[in-house]
């Protein structure tokens, strides 16, 4: 199931919140949230579900193997089996297919690839089960000893299909210690609204765009130079829009149920450097690699060249098994190290909007080798946004696209800003401080979210074009 | 902060009211066949059973029956076409 469908709005959504809430103790509500979280997930993967079990009751018993056993060498074994365990179900799932293609391309021969239906959200729930394992290992949690609660952590709905990934360490506490607050609850509302109104009305009309342009027309070199421009532009638009509204809404809905997830994503495309990028755009997948790859392999202690190699050939390998994302990876590698060794001085010198505008720059870049999986088209892409394919410089199909979705980028470009957010904290710091009646900011927040949802079931309801881009995940 | 709670409260039951009426009315309504409209047949209640269960085209079957049926579609129908002129800008002349 996904969120932003009328199903899971008017149907999952409000069964999940009554049940919760007619729930009486924190122990039925953590029951209660599990079996939610189970129907969820089995909605759209009936069989899969059971593999997620099964990964949840390998790191549980392994989590009181690790336990019993620490400092012998049956801890260890936990470990290994657990990461191996793990990391082979997504080879399995997710890189089998892959590897074997490659193999049969290198060598000539011609095994069988096999060819499995990758199962929603598998690459976040390994993550996040695998944690737990090696935090475990490390001695920086404690051992879980209710299965159930475990199991609430693997499945837990809101962040279970796309992120953010979170760390057993993050929900230990809150497992089962946690309140969910009037205005906690408000706010998840208001969190959810805002994310569901980024992907049905942000997302999904920019995506519509990349995909007329990318998709149903000719072969990409036919394209003219803006309109390949305007085609990765609103794609880096739907990527940011579909997947930050995502985790918007799991973290709203996490604290609809009284949990405090940590952001995601914070602005990315105001950075002033990769680096600042990097920072912004999916945080809690690039401080997994940092705390589970990076700093284990010696960090910028020891081999710093290498480490971040690694890391970066894992995080483009992660989005999905192709080349073009391991290439994706590379290309951020290679740029951050530049960074890293000769213009950080320098970025921090010139101009604000200079500084910007490289960073956008080579984001958009990036998506090219992120949204073309067949590299061949890359390279297409490549030669039209530079000058050298076959569509020139203007026509008239041009002009009207551009006429067409001038509000559509002005709007986008504006969301991709802090400026909602901030007039919103402003709002509520205001309501705080007294400076504004109860009865002006209820009244406010209520329309707002109302025409939000409004909007967003209008658009469900008529709209055919709702991508679920996580697929590859 | 009680009267703040007291607001907050309130609030968010006004705000979950419209997806616990949706929700109740979209399950016991009856289901239009065709919409006039788009002149199509809508998607009909799948049949259940446990192959398309495990399948999983059964619970894809009903979101699509879900949303073909949803009530006030007509409504939302006209929204949406709001909306998309906005987005999809065609200056007059």
């Amino acid at each position: 199931m996904v969120f932003s469908s009328l199903f899971f709005l008017y149907i999952f959504f409000p069964v999940a919140i009554l049940l919760y809430f007619v729930s009486p103790t924190l122990k039925i509500k953590n029951f209660v949230l599990m079996l939610l979280s189970l129907v969820f997930y089995a909605w759209g993967e009936p069989i899969w579900v059971l593999l997620l079990i099964f990964s949840a009751v390998v790191d549980y018993t392994n989590g009181r193997i690790i336990g019993k056993y620490r400092g012998r060498w049956q801890a260890k074994a936990a470990f290994v089996a657990s990461i191996a365990i793990n990391l082979g179900l997504l080879a399995t799932f997710k890189y089998s297919g892959f590897l074997v293609e490659n193999i049969n391309a290198v060598t000539g021969l011609a095994f069988p690839v096999p060819s499995f239906a990758l199962p929603v959200g598998i690459s976040f729930y390994t993550f996040q089960t695998m944690s737990y394992s090696i935090d475990v290992y490390r001695d920086r949690v404690k051992v879980q000893k209710s299965f159930g609660d475990f199991l609430l952590f693997v499945s837990l709905f809101p962040q279970l299909i796309a992120g953010p990934i979170l760390r057993y360490a993050e929900l230990e506490e809150q497992l089962h210690d946690r309140k969910t607050t009037p205005d906690g609850f408000f706010y998840g509302i208001t969190r959810f609204l805002g994310g569901l109104s980024k992907k049905v009305l942000l997302a999904n009309y920019a995506g519509a765009v990349v995909n007329t342009l990318f998709e149903q027309g000719g072969p990409i070199v036919d394209l003219t130079v803006p309109q390949a421009w305007l085609g990765i532009l609103m794609y880096a638009f739907q990527i940011y829009f579909d997947f930050s509204g995502y985790s918007d809404m799991a973290i709203g809905l996490g604290r609809m149920f009284g949990f405090q997830y940590s952001e995601n994503f914070d602005h990315p495309y105001v950075s002033r450097s990769v680096t600042e990028f990097w920072r912004r755009w999916h945080i809690s997948l690039s401080s997994f690699f940092r705390d589970y790859v990076y700093i284990p392999l010696g960090g910028n202690r020891r081999l710093q060249v290498r480490n971040m190699f690694v890391v970066w050939a894992l995080t483009g390998l992660w989005h999905g098994a192709s080349w073009n994302f391991v290439l994706w990876g590379l290309y951020y590698f290679a740029i951050l190290l530049i960074e890293k060794y000769l213009f950080k001085r320098v970025l921090e010198k010139i101009p604000r909007f200079f500084s910007w505008f490289y960073a956008f720059f080579a984001a958009l870049i990036g998506w090219v080798f992120f949204y073309f999986t067949d590299l061949g088209r890359a390279g297409q892409m490549f030669m039209t946004l530079f000058g050298a394919g076959n569509g020139g410089l203007w026509n008239i199909e041009t002009r009207v696209l551009f006429t067409n979705n001038i509000f559509l980028v002005l709007i986008c470009a504006v969301a991709c800003t802090p400026l909602v957010q901030n007039i919103a904290r402003r709002f509520i710091s205001d309501f705080k401080e007294k400076k504004i009646p109860a009865g002006v900011y209820g009244s406010v927040a209520i329309v707002a979210n109302t025409v939000m949802l409004l909007l967003c079931t209008a658009s469900l309801v008529g709209s055919t074009y709702n991508p679920f881009i996580y697929f590859r995940f | 902060m009680k009267s703040a709670n007291k607001w907050y409260i309130a609030a968010a039951l006004c705000f979950l009211l419209p997806f616990f009426s949706f929700g109740v009315t979209s399950i016991f309504d009856t289901d239009a066949e065709v919409s006039t409209l788009e002149n199509r047949a809508l998607k009909q209640r799948p049949e259940f059973s446990v192959e398309t269960l495990f399948s999983g085209t059964y619970t894809r079957e009903f979101e699509e029956y879900y949303s073909d049926t949803f009530p006030l579609r007509d409504f939302f129908m006209g929204v949406n076409q709001q909306l998309s002129k906005i987005y999809f800008f065609t200056p007059a002349g």
